[in-house]
């Protein structure tokens, strides 16, 4: 890989935080991302369950914490998408919740496949 | 360190595990606020990492259930939070927190607030390792000091303070601030007080009151006039004291028979003696360094003289009164304390004729209290207020009289002693004569009244005798001081003139005699001529006095011999073979 390259980050996955997650993560990095994969998709059906019951409480928490959990492990666009759910949710902008969850639950297959690049790589 | 991290996020709390446990940290994790709050109690960590947004109990209700529950142990606690807000991040420290940092979770940041938090910590240890030691030596040293203090109220004890006509104000502790109070009957029925002062506080200012006041009592048992005490002191004094410590000190002498007070005055605020049917206030000066300071052969005392009887009141101070402070940081200074007196004075006057019953120390202290606004000021005061004492101990020291088993020491004895010239002016026989005779135990009891005899006569012989003087100066406004400072110059610049003096006890079937033989180079006097019935308010006084204690009194040699016999009696029970 072309040294400049390095400092691109991927909008999908933030490749400076996965450098530095295998600095803190040592032989531990592989599982860091498996847990979270494992945890993002019990939290997506969490999700959409609470979407569907237009449940804004559940929604914005849910929605919260999985935002969290993907700008640890830069997550950027899942991350992204999670921060419009959870406003939108606080704002009880009822409307915009299904198209936001469709387009978290896409961001996240596209993640799912960089990570397991990332991590057969 | 034991950390401990409450997160409900698995992957939040996985990287924040292994960023502590790569600087070498234990950890315990909780998942939610619940199980953070038991685990606290469980391991008591050293610092806890706490996610805000918790679903149960959330990180501020965490934090204020394990924050301040062990004031003597500081755990500092870090919120872990993605909110911005600056009320959010505000309410992190007011619910017990001390600190946040925000996610994502960064290695770096975390790593430096965990290295700054366990220096503070180790400071707090410190502190808390040295404030137990500091309180271990406080409560070690408040002991010695209750113990010491019960030490020296037993050496230097109150004596005679808690008389009728003595007023004071003195804290409890008051010998590790230096002040000291003392008060003795002397042998001739008056009283004789001392308010010293050493500076400094503590120990070292307490250390100084044992010699002072073993000196004060023995000395003044034995009859020893105010100048011999403070030489004994101020020697003793200038031995033991270090540089820099001294005492300052007011001493008096309340003559009961004469009506008159000697007093000297050496480094403590002025005293004052108050006249209470006229308002006079006569101020007493310090006229001396301080006891300890100066050498004992540049070291000499003068007591002034004053006329004090029924209607006058002494009143002395430490300097702890006039350096009380106000707010304003002013001082309580003299001028209070002499406008205080006179508006007392007023008072009493309008309440009531006559001497005044009122107690002027309470009064004072209530003043500086008033003043300084501060009720603990009054600890540091100590103050003496004397009246006149209506008692005359004459035939005293029944308990020690009742002790005694068998005749002893000089019962059949004579001694001589003549004093000429100088000596006349540096040398008090009577303490001498007295403890000789005194040596027969059987006397004991009549000590006040072998005393009297004794000073009276010698008295005589010097005063009237050598030096001539007419105990009329004593009369007029000026008269004391005017006699006295007669007496003080005449007696400098004497160079012949003598006073022998002679006593010869002998025992009798039922007790003893003892004749005093008084012999002065004057040129004699007729005690006839005395006219007791022309107002001579002082001249008068110690012939009748004399004449009421001994058996007799004879004047020989035109008046230059005066021979008194003293005669006593065995007690009922005591052995006389």
């Amino acid at each position: 890989m072309p040294a400049k390259n390095q400092f691109i980050s991927s909008p999908i996955l933030d490749s400076n935080i996965v450098v530095e997650l295998k600095i803190i993560m040592e032989n531990e990095f592989e599982n860091l991302y498996l847990t979270y994969l494992t945890d993002s998709e019990d939290k997506l059906q969490s999700l959409a369950s609470a979407v569907e019951a237009l449940d804004a409480k559940t929604t914005r928490l849910i929605a919260h914490s999985l935002k969290g959990s993907s700008q640890n492990v830069g997550a950027v666009a899942v991350s992204a998408n999670c921060e419009l759910l959870e406003n939108a949710a606080r704002e009880g902008d009822i409307d915009a919740w299904h198209g936001l969850l469709a387009q978290i639950e896409n961001t996240f297959i596209s993640l799912k496949q960089e990570i397991i690049d990332e991590l057969l790589s | 360190m034991k950390i401990l991290i409450a997160d409900d996020n698995r992957v939040e709390r996985f990287i924040l595990l292994k960023v502590l446990e790569q600087c070498g940290h234990e950890v315990i994790q909780a998942e939610t606020g619940r199980e953070a709050i038991q685990l606290f109690f469980e391991h008591r960590p050293a610092l806890v990492f706490l996610d805000v947004l918790m679903p149960d109990v959330d990180g501020y209700e965490v934090a204020a259930a394990i924050s301040g529950n062990d004031r003597s142990h500081w755990v500092p606690i870090i919120f872990l939070t993605s909110l911005t807000e600056a009320s959010d991040l505000a309410k992190c420290i007011e619910c017990g927190g001390d600190d946040f940092v925000s996610k994502p979770i960064n290695r770096i940041i975390i790593k430096a607030k965990v290295d700054a938090f366990s220096r503070i910590s180790k400071l707090y240890e410190t502190i808390e390792v040295q404030k137990n030691e500091i309180e271990f030596h406080n409560e070690h040293l408040i002991k010695e000091q209750e113990a010491a203090k019960r030490i020296f109220n037993n050496i230097a004890h109150r004596g005679c303070l808690d008389s009728d006509n003595i007023n004071y104000h003195l804290s409890p502790m008051s010998i590790f601030n230096g002040d000291l109070l003392l008060a003795a009957e002397t042998p001739m029925g008056g009283t004789r007080l001392m308010l010293a002062d050493f500076t400094g506080h503590g120990l070292p200012a307490a250390m100084g009151a044992l010699p002072t006041s073993e000196i004060f009592y023995s000395m003044t048992r034995k009859g020893f006039a105010i100048s011999d005490v403070m030489t004994e002191m101020n020697t003793r004094l200038h031995e033991v004291l270090p540089r820099g410590i001294f005492c300052c000190v007011v001493i008096a002498d309340i003559d009961a028979v004469y009506e008159q007070i000697s007093l000297w005055n050496a480094g403590l605020p002025q005293a004052f003696i108050i006249n209470q049917n006229d308002g006079e206030i006569k101020s007493i000066q310090s006229s001396h360094l301080p006891l300890g300071v100066q050498s004992p052969e540049k070291f000499s005392v003068e007591p002034q003289v004053l006329a004090f009887g029924e209607k006058h009141k002494l009143l002395a101070v430490t300097d702890g009164i006039i350096e009380s402070t106000n707010r304003n940081d002013e001082m309580f200074g003299e001028e209070r304390i002499l406008d205080y007196i006179k508006k007392d004075l007023e008072l009493s006057r309008l309440s009531q004729p006559g001497p005044s019953q009122r107690n002027m120390c309470d009064g004072l202290v209530d003043k500086v209290v008033a003043f300084t606004n501060n009720a603990a000021q009054g600890d540091d005061l100590s103050l003496l207020e004397v009246s006149f004492p209506h008692h005359q101990k004459m035939d005293d020291n029944l308990l020690e009289g009742r002790q005694m088993t068998a005749l002893t020491g000089t019962l059949d004895s004579s001694l001589s002693l003549s004093l000429r010239g100088k000596s006349l002016a540096r040398f008090d026989p009577i303490p001498l004569l007295l403890q000789t005779i005194l040596e027969c135990r059987e006397l004991t009891p009549h000590r006040s009244r072998i005393f009297t005899i004794l000073s009276e006569l010698y008295n005589n012989a010097v005063e009237h005798g050598v030096l001539g003087l007419d105990s009329k100066i004593k009369n007029g406004p000026q008269g004391f001081s005017n006699y006295y400072r007669l007496r003080h110059e005449l007696l400098e610049s004497l160079s012949d003139g003598q006073v022998t003096l002679k006593f010869d006890h002998r025992p009798l079937a039922d007790g003893g005699e003892i004749i005093f033989d008084v012999v002065d180079s004057g040129t004699g006097f007729d005690v006839k001529k005395i006219d007791f019935s022309q107002g001579d308010e002082y001249s008068g006084r110690g012939l009748p006095l004399l004449l009421s204690l001994c058996d007799s009194l004879e004047q020989l040699e035109g008046g230059r011999h005066v021979r008194a016999t003293y005669r006593w009696f065995a007690r009922a029970g005591s052995s006389s073979n």
